[in-house]
């Protein structure tokens, strides 16, 4: 326990730790947009066509009120 | 195999793309000059050391970091266009948000450099990542600023993805390194139903995203100077002063930008009047809430007459930096306003007239409020009373920069669509017995008439 | 001779002639209070402002948080009224009245407090009589009677057309003078063509003039306080921070307002889901630009660290006034979480086990059970507690930051559980919320005026402690606003008549789905034959 909380006062203090944090963030990011846009391009034929699926969801919504 | 989607201005939108003039390559030609003389400068600043430049003790940020937080802030037009009013429903946006993006795009690495370009030993850059520590405002700034570029990059380009599909497609007259670089880059675009209706809900994820980059990114740029304790700059009001900054001088630079891409490749149709009309509110609203808040600033200073504070407030409004300060006024209040509300409606003339000027005026906004602190800083042994001249390095580079965002805006003007396709199409045909008016709903838009 | 719809009449007009026995005791009640805050005022006027816990360096105190909250609450008129009608939002028509109702009493009100808050009232005229115009306090009175003038205004042009409704359709037993009033209020309105023109273009006019008007009245305010060289109020920052707050308090009262009235009048069908879900995004948005600018001039104070600002900071963070700067705090993120986490989650959620109320209720008996050992004096149950169930021996400090990490799990799962059961009430989520920011804003003002002045640039350091007259007079102060709302909407209909008809017109004409809704009065036909188009 005692490491912890002395490697998190360390964070704050010590110079070094705040580099981490940049890469971090940074690669983070990077990850996520990888794994969306290979999620964007994997959209096949199966999905219906825009302006009726809008229409229906449209109507979806309009129904339940 | 395509969703039944036809834009009816695709041969206008893509005709610059076919086209590549004389007037081109002159455009190019003084660019690539200037951007020439600017290397140069920076090879003398890299030989003999930044004293070429006016910095000194104590005015250690002059032009360069000006630069840096100007271009930052022309960087924000694009996402406040296609981010922040993509939330607020304003459907209007749609023809512009590709040339607002892409000044975002090509406007990031130069602000970038800036800071590079300001240090006498740049690859001291990786410190950052090396010793870097938390509690800097630096540190935040890096972050933010490279994150916001990062994710700039990826917005732009899966906006722009459909579109390079579709040039692939349909410029088969280009030539095959061109056509090999669509090819490339449309990542096997398909244009199916279900890719469009991912990429529309991953726009809309990034878009607030984005949304949240643009405020912590101003706000951070402005923290490095905020949370110093030199008069002028330790205000509070400095985080939101930045932000409506940016977006002020970033809307204006769109409408420059907009006015520009009509002339030039005939676009009328496809970017009508009534856009200008609307940002024309825009930034009359920006520039009374900016003036606003220029005058919660002073007031509160002028009224608090803290001593070291009141030097700096005379340094801008009386001494050293009074012409660079009435100047800036003029420039970003004054004549702006006047034109936006009694002569900019339906005048695109006027419109673009004011928009200079308010960039002018924000690039001179910037450096008034880097320079005179850094003239009367806190510790009063110092008072040597700072000065600075920017030289002649200072003067090219700063041109180099500029040259640089408008030679990388002209170029990718010439290879894609500046207009998005994809986003200003509508449906071909509706089957029989449906209603047509099915307004897209975004997160309960406010402001729309949506039956109940 | 106006007519209106029956279902309009049943609902907005019928109630305004039937005083029920529910209405006499609230009255009484209401009014009971205003006096008693009546007699401590002459008893603080006779016996000097000793009776209040004022004192030197502390020359403002309650009476001063007063007055900025209920100035910051009469920004709710101003935001929906104006600025939702010149953006065109349809959905502000029901709830304009209410909004305009709540601007113009709060300014009575907030402008009571000030006079309440002098020893010698008689002095008031000083401004007058020897006003200084460099002083803040003179823009102060000029922009706020500027604003109350103005919203008056805009308060009453659009009664216009609904008094003359009244006066056409009361019905026979009305009392005579429940009658002149609608007439003479209505002014000779006839409902011609040129009139409603007139009409329009005064009320649109008078919507810009009054958005500039609002922001200057907070934002002056927020100048008498920036002005100083005080520590922790010497902040450029003021001006929109406390407009922000204005319009993020002005919406929770409204909220209140119009729930209020909706619930006692029946009015469902008019003040509908679509303007809680609207105002709730609106709320949200200000609830994040409110953080937003206290924790930039929260930390530019903790950053610049200088030696008069920081120990204010201090004491709101760990000090005597941690409690109400944290309670704050807590109430804003409450609030927050109702607002927007019921909207993100899926409806269907509560089918899992962790988003039932049951186990919020578990979470919350846990947060208390942790919340209870972290502040016990050391050695620590809590210390005792982890190392006999997990036999690590561990120190007191990382015990007691454990303690507060499980606080905020079990708080957050409690927020987890509740939020099917507020998604499935938005109506009593957004009054949850309101309650939360109504309360945690005027801790804010509290936060604000307070600890700058016990803890001064110049004087040592002082303690308030609000009295008995202090406490009654904001009682009364609150008892007041609420007796001149609930007897405003007793004569007068709580949804605007003629705007909620003429809505139903133009969104008849721009949907083509149709709507199920009541058929246009007799007003809204005679509006289409003339042609006139709004929005």
């Amino acid at each position: 326990m005692e490491q912890i909380v002395s490697l998190i006062s360390a964070f704050f203090t010590e110079p070094g730790p705040g580099g981490i944090f940049v890469l971090l963030v940074i690669s983070l990011a990077g990850a996520v947009y990888f794994i969306l846009i290979r999620w964007i391009l994997q959209g096949d034929e199966s999905g219906l066509p825009i302006p009726s699926k809008m229409l229906k969801s449209y109507r979806q919504l309009s129904s339940r009120r | 195999m395509r969703a039944r989607l036809i834009n009816k201005h695709e041969a206008a939108i893509l005709a610059p793309l076919r086209d590549f003039t004389n007037a081109d390559r002159l455009l190019w030609a003084i660019l690539v000059g200037l951007i020439a003389v600017g290397g140069y400068a920076y090879y003398q600043q890299w030989t003999f050391g930044l004293g070429v430049t006016g910095l000194n003790r104590p005015v250690y940020w002059g032009v360069y970091i000006t630069n840096f937080v100007f271009f930052i802030g022309l960087a924000h037009s694009g996402t406040f266009i296609s981010a922040i009013l993509r939330l607020a429903g304003a459907s209007w946006r749609k023809p512009l948000v590709r040339a607002a993006e892409a000044i975002t795009i090509f406007s990031l690495p130069f602000g970038v450099s800036s800071i590079l370009i300001d240090m006498g030993r740049p690859e001291r850059a990786f410190n950052i990542i090396f010793y870097g520590r938390f509690q800097s405002p630096l540190l935040w700034d890096f972050t933010a600023v490279s994150l916001y570029m990062f994710s700039s990059v990826v917005f732009f380009y899966l906006s722009l993805l459909p579109d390079i599909a579709l040039c692939r497609d349909r410029l088969t007259e280009a030539p095959a390194w061109q056509r090999q670089m669509y090819r490339l880059l449309a990542l096997g675009w398909e244009g199916n139903p279900e890719q469009y209706h991912r990429l529309e809900g991953v726009l809309d994820g990034m878009a607030i995203f984005m949304t949240l980059l643009v405020v912590t990114v101003h706000t951070v740029v402005s923290w490095v100077f905020g949370m110093t304790l030199q008069p002028g700059w330790h205000t509070a009001l400095i985080g939101p002063f930045f932000l409506l900054g940016a977006i002020f001088s970033g809307t204006a630079a769109v409408v420059i930008a907009l006015a520009v891409l009509r002339r030039v490749y005939h676009l009328e149709d496809i970017l009508p009047i009534n856009l200008f009309n609307s940002l024309r509110k825009l930034l009359i609203v920006f520039t009374l809430g900016w003036l606003y808040m220029m005058v919660a600033e002073y007031l509160t200073i002028y009224y608090g007459g803290v001593t070291e504070e009141m030097l700096v407030f005379w340094q801008k409004f009386t001494d050293d930096f009074a012409g660079m300060f009435w100047l800036m006024v003029l420039l970003v209040f004054v004549i702006p306003l006047f034109i936006f509300v009694f002569l900019g409606k339906d005048r695109i003339g006027w419109m673009v007239t004011a928009c200079v000027l308010v960039n002018v005026g924000m690039w001179l906004e910037r450096y008034v409020v880097i320079v005179p602190t850094e003239t009367r800083p806190r510790l009063i042994y110092e008072l040597v009373l700072g000065d600075y001249s920017p030289t002649w390095v200072e003067g090219a580079i700063t041109a180099a920069l500029f040259s640089g965002m408008i030679l990388l805006y002209a170029a990718f003007t010439r290879y894609f669509p500046i207009v998005p396709v994809w986003e200003t199409a509508e449906e071909a045909e509706e089957k029989p017995g449906e209603t047509v008016t099915a307004p897209r709903r975004r997160w309960g838009t406010v402001g729309k008439t949506a039956p109940k | 001779m106006l007519t209106v719809d029956p279902q309009d009449k049943a609902k907005l007009i019928n109630p305004l002639f039937v005083a029920t026995p529910r209405f006499w005791i609230a009255a009484s009640a209401l009014s009971a209070i205003v006096a008693w805050g009546l007699f401590m005022y002459a008893r603080q006027l006779i016996l000097g402002l000793g009776e209040t816990g004022m004192n030197r360096p502390t020359y403002w105190g309650v009476y001063m948080v007063n007055f900025i909250f209920f100035i910051g609450i009469s920004h709710a008129g101003t935001l929906i009224s104006a600025i939702l009608r010149v953006t065109g939002a349809e959905w502000r028509r029901p709830i304009t009245r209410v909004a305009e109702a709540i601007t113009a009493f709060a300014l009575v009100v907030g402008s009571l407090q000030i006079i309440i808050d002098m020893g010698r009232p008689d002095r008031l005229i000083f401004v007058i009589l020897y006003g200084r115009i460099q002083s803040p306090i003179l823009w102060d009175v000029i922009s706020v009677t500027t604003y109350f003038l103005g919203s008056i205004t805009y308060l009453y042009l659009p009664l216009i057309p609904d008094a003359a409704i009244l006066r056409d359709n009361c019905p026979p037993n009305a009392p005579v003078w429940q009658r002149l009033l609608y007439t003479v209020l209505a002014i000779g309105w006839r409902g011609t063509r040129e009139q409603w023109i007139r009409l329009e273009k005064a009320i649109a006019f008078m919507a810009v003039f009054i958005i500039p008007v609002a922001v200057s009245v907070h934002t002056i305010i927020s100048w008498i306080l920036a002005t100083t060289v005080q520590p922790g109020w010497h902040s450029s920052i003021f001006g929109p921070y406390f407009v922000v707050g204005a319009i993020f308090s002005g919406i929770g009262a409204l909220f209140i307002a119009m729930t209020a009235v909706r619930k006692v009048l029946g009015l469902e069908n008019y003040i509908a889901e679509r303007q809680y879900r609207n105002l709730g995004l609106l709320f949200v948005t200000m609830n994040a630009i409110w953080a937003y600018f206290t924790y930039a001039e929260q930390l530019s104070i903790a950053a610049g660290q200088q030696l008069e600002e920081f120990p204010i900071l201090a004491s709101k963070l760990w000090g005597e006034f941690a409690p109400t700067f944290w309670v704050m705090v807590v109430l804003m993120i409450v609030a927050f979480w109702i607002l927007l986490v019921p909207k993100l989650l899926p409806a269907s959620l509560e089918s899992v086990p962790f988003f039932r109320r049951r186990y919020a209720l578990a979470s919350g008996g846990a947060a208390a059970i942790t919340l209870f050992l972290i502040n016990t004096p050391q050695p620590s149950l809590l210390n005792v507690l982890i190392t006999s169930l997990t036999g690590v021996a561990v120190t007191d400090a990382a015990a007691q930051t454990l303690g507060w990490i499980l606080l905020i799990v079990f708080i957050i799962g409690i927020g987890l559980g509740v939020s099917p059961w507020l998604k499935a009430r938005p109506v009593t989520a957004s009054v949850i919320a309101s309650a939360c920011v109504v309360v945690g804003m005027w801790l804010e003002r509290w936060n604000i005026i307070l600890p700058t002045m016990t803890h001064p640039r110049l004087i040592f350091e002082s303690i308030y402690q609000p009295t008995f007259t202090e406490l009654s007079l904001t009682a009364a102060s609150l008892a007041l606003f609420a007796l001149m709302f609930l007897v405003f909407f007793k004569l007068f209909p709580a949804v605007s008549i003629w705007e909620v008809a003429e809505g139903r017109v133009i969104e008849e004409a721009k949907s083509k789905i149709t709507i199920p809704a009541p058929a246009p009065s007799e007003e809204a036909k005679q509006l289409r034959r003339w042609g006139i188009k709004k929005g």
